[in-house]
């Protein structure tokens, strides 16, 4: 992940997928129609709208709401409403080193926020930033000879048994 | 606009494991020797190395294992030809529950001495010991 710091939005840049997020830093608050209906209605989105501010010099708190209700939350797979708030802490301990927490907040769902993990990332000065693209071509390639044989297809495994 | 720059890397984290590895039986490499490389395809989601082994029957299977992504991997050394067809090596694979001859793989004995693994599952006992796995 590469940090872009801007005057007024910094940007996460993660290789895998080459994805992007937009994290705004000019003081605006959460948008707080989304998916809903007017002019002033936000679509919902995969990556969410954030918004970040600096709690001190060395903690930088984003927060993002208005993802797509169709995504997962973590890897166990949680379900969320569009105005869930997630709360990203990027805390940096010592010089070279980065922690960030997480937690979910949705009162539409869940009776209180609940945390969502923790990962810690080492600075990397000069990183160059590698290709991490997953061609449909390649992904399609990979389930035919790697993920099907090896179960991810659950029919694939019932025709087995039928032997079809 | 003027913008700043800080390039990070993920230290180990199971929150970072993009999919699991249950599919795999973990307890004990599947030792494919003298196995002939037939093609290291270079992609994303996971590369894959294709090898064919002979077994003492004399009977060839075609092996196809998946390692970490391109990016995990060029980060511990791999390129896209640290193995290229017709190669000799010794494979260590964990093998798919289904039996097939398809697994996750661990590490490879190139035939100059040399000894690469895998980003994720590179450890002798698949990093059981220290992940907290709960297998």
């Amino acid at each position: 992940m590469t940090i872009a710091t801007g005057p007024d939005r910094t940007f996460l840049l993660l290789m895998f997928m080459n994805i992007w997020r937009e994290v705004w830093t000019d003081g605006r608050t959460l948008p707080a129609n989304v998916g809903g209906r007017g002019p002033d209605a936000h679509d919902p989105t995969y990556n969410g709208y954030s918004v970040g501010r600096w709690e001190d010099d060395y903690t930088f708190v984003v927060e993002t709401t208005g993802m797509a209700p169709e995504t997962w939350v973590a890897r166990a797979g949680y379900p969320h409403s569009v105005d869930a708030v997630v709360q990203e802490r990027f805390h940096r301990s010592s010089k070279n080193d980065l922690a960030l927490t997480m937690t979910m907040n949705d009162p539409a769902l869940y009776t209180r926020p609940f945390p969502l993990g923790e990962d810690h990332f080492r600075w990397i000065p000069s990183q160059t930033l590698f290709d991490f693209t997953c061609i449909p071509s390649s992904v399609q390639r990979y389930l035919e000879e790697m993920g099907d044989p090896a179960g991810s297809d659950p029919d694939a495994a019932i025709r087995d048994r039928q032997g079809n | 606009m003027v913008v700043v720059l800080a390039g990070l890397a993920a230290i180990a984290s199971p929150s970072f494991a993009h999919h699991g590895a249950t599919a795999f039986e973990l307890s004990e490499p599947v030792v494919l020797k003298d196995a002939v490389v037939t093609e290291f395809v270079w992609i994303n989601p996971h590369p894959l190395i294709k090898a064919d082994y002979t077994d003492e029957q004399g009977i060839v299977q075609h092996w196809t294992m998946e390692m970490g992504s391109t990016v995990s991997v060029q980060l511990i050394g791999w390129t896209r030809t640290t193995v290229q067809p017709g190669d000799v090596v010794t494979l260590y694979v964990w093998q798919a529950k289904t039996g097939k001859p398809v697994g996750r793989f661990n590490k490879v004995e190139l035939a100059d001495g040399t000894t690469m693994r895998d980003s994720q599952r590179g450890a002798d006992d698949a990093g059981r010991a220290d992940t907290g796995l709960r297998q």
